[in-house]
């Protein structure tokens, strides 16, 4: 008798957000997930990217929808501020339950 | 091996990095020595004086915006975050307000004077001391826990040695004016004011 083998369960990683899991991009969206708007400096001293690397995922970023720019003045200075936005907030939280469920099915 | 990404340690670090600055260690500092001035020269009403500290809060929001937003930058931190802060300043305005009363019942119920009278010290110790680590637990800002046991341990030792309110009043706002100063130092060494001059920001 022989024995018939189904092929081991292998977790689909093509549905994840290739936008979101580049690291310098995890990180920026992860910061704006828990902060509600900051401006490109405050991005750049926490996230420790150069001001061109950063500038080339936030736009990369805006382009997909995931977060806006807005300009601001505060005390009469004019502020750039990033946001994410509703889209980029559910893009990163699917993108969480994504990463969640790969890794529970590359269990033993 | 690179760690997962914590989003609750992430915000509370952004936390942290924006008041690492000494600002609020100074800011409190200030305000410790202004009752201690107040309870030099107006000691009949210094009870009632207590809550005068909030007109020094311009001065703090003034030196975040003269220091740290040039330097860090701007941000605004979570709703959550700033629920948290605004519960603070409640509780801290309660505590004021407790002390009033405290004040007025002093005046008016002679045996509730004598009580305040004797153990003037040890009330204004643990208030303080509580204020204290209240703010270290809401905000995650640990040298608070220290100046938060300091100040009681301080009113205590007051108490015990009979010792005038001044000594351990000026004994804290002292030690947190001090490191206030070397973490503000620390801050604009670490984060030059020219950043955003340089910046190429691309909006």
């Amino acid at each position: 008798m022989s024995e018939e083998t189904t092929p081991p369960q292998i977790p689909i990683v093509d549905d994840i957000d290739r936008v979101i899991h580049e690291p310098a991009r995890l990180i920026i969206m992860s910061y704006l997930f828990v902060l509600n708007k900051v401006d490109f400096l405050f991005l750049k001293q926490q996230t420790k990217l150069s001001w061109g690397n950063l500038s080339s995922h936030i736009t990369k970023l805006e382009e997909e929808g995931y977060l806006e720019v807005i300009k601001k003045f505060v005390d009469r200075k004019p502020y750039t501020l990033i946001q994410l936005t509703k889209t980029g907030r559910m893009a990163f939280e699917a993108y969480q339950q994504q990463m969640k469920h790969m890794f529970e099915g590359l269990n033993p | 091996m690179s760690k997962p990404v914590d989003l609750k340690a992430l915000e509370r670090q952004a936390y942290l990095t924006y008041h690492g600055d000494g600002i609020i260690d100074l800011f409190l500092g200030f305000v410790i020595v202004w009752l201690s001035v107040l309870a030099v020269i107006l000691p009949e009403f210094f009870i009632f004086l207590v809550g005068s500290f909030v007109a020094l809060f311009p001065s703090y929001t003034s030196a975040k915006k003269s220091f740290t937003i040039p330097r860090m930058g701007y941000v605004e931190f979570s709703a959550t975050r700033q629920w948290k802060t605004k519960q603070l300043f409640v509780v801290i305005n309660l505590v004021t307000v407790m002390g009033v009363v405290l004040g007025l019942l002093a005046w008016l119920v002679p045996l509730v004077s004598a009580f305040i009278v004797t153990y003037f010290l040890l009330i204004l110790g643990g208030a303080g001391g509580g204020v204290f680590l209240l703010i270290a637990y809401v905000t995650g800002i640990k040298r608070f826990y220290g100046y938060g046991l300091a100040i009681f341990s301080g009113f205590v030792i007051a108490f015990l040695f009979s010792l005038s309110v001044l000594i351990p009043l000026c004994s804290l706002g002292a030690i947190m004016i001090t490191y206030g100063s070397v973490l503000l130092y620390r801050f604009t060494r670490k984060y030059p004011k020219g950043e955003r001059d340089e910046a190429q920001e691309p909006y």
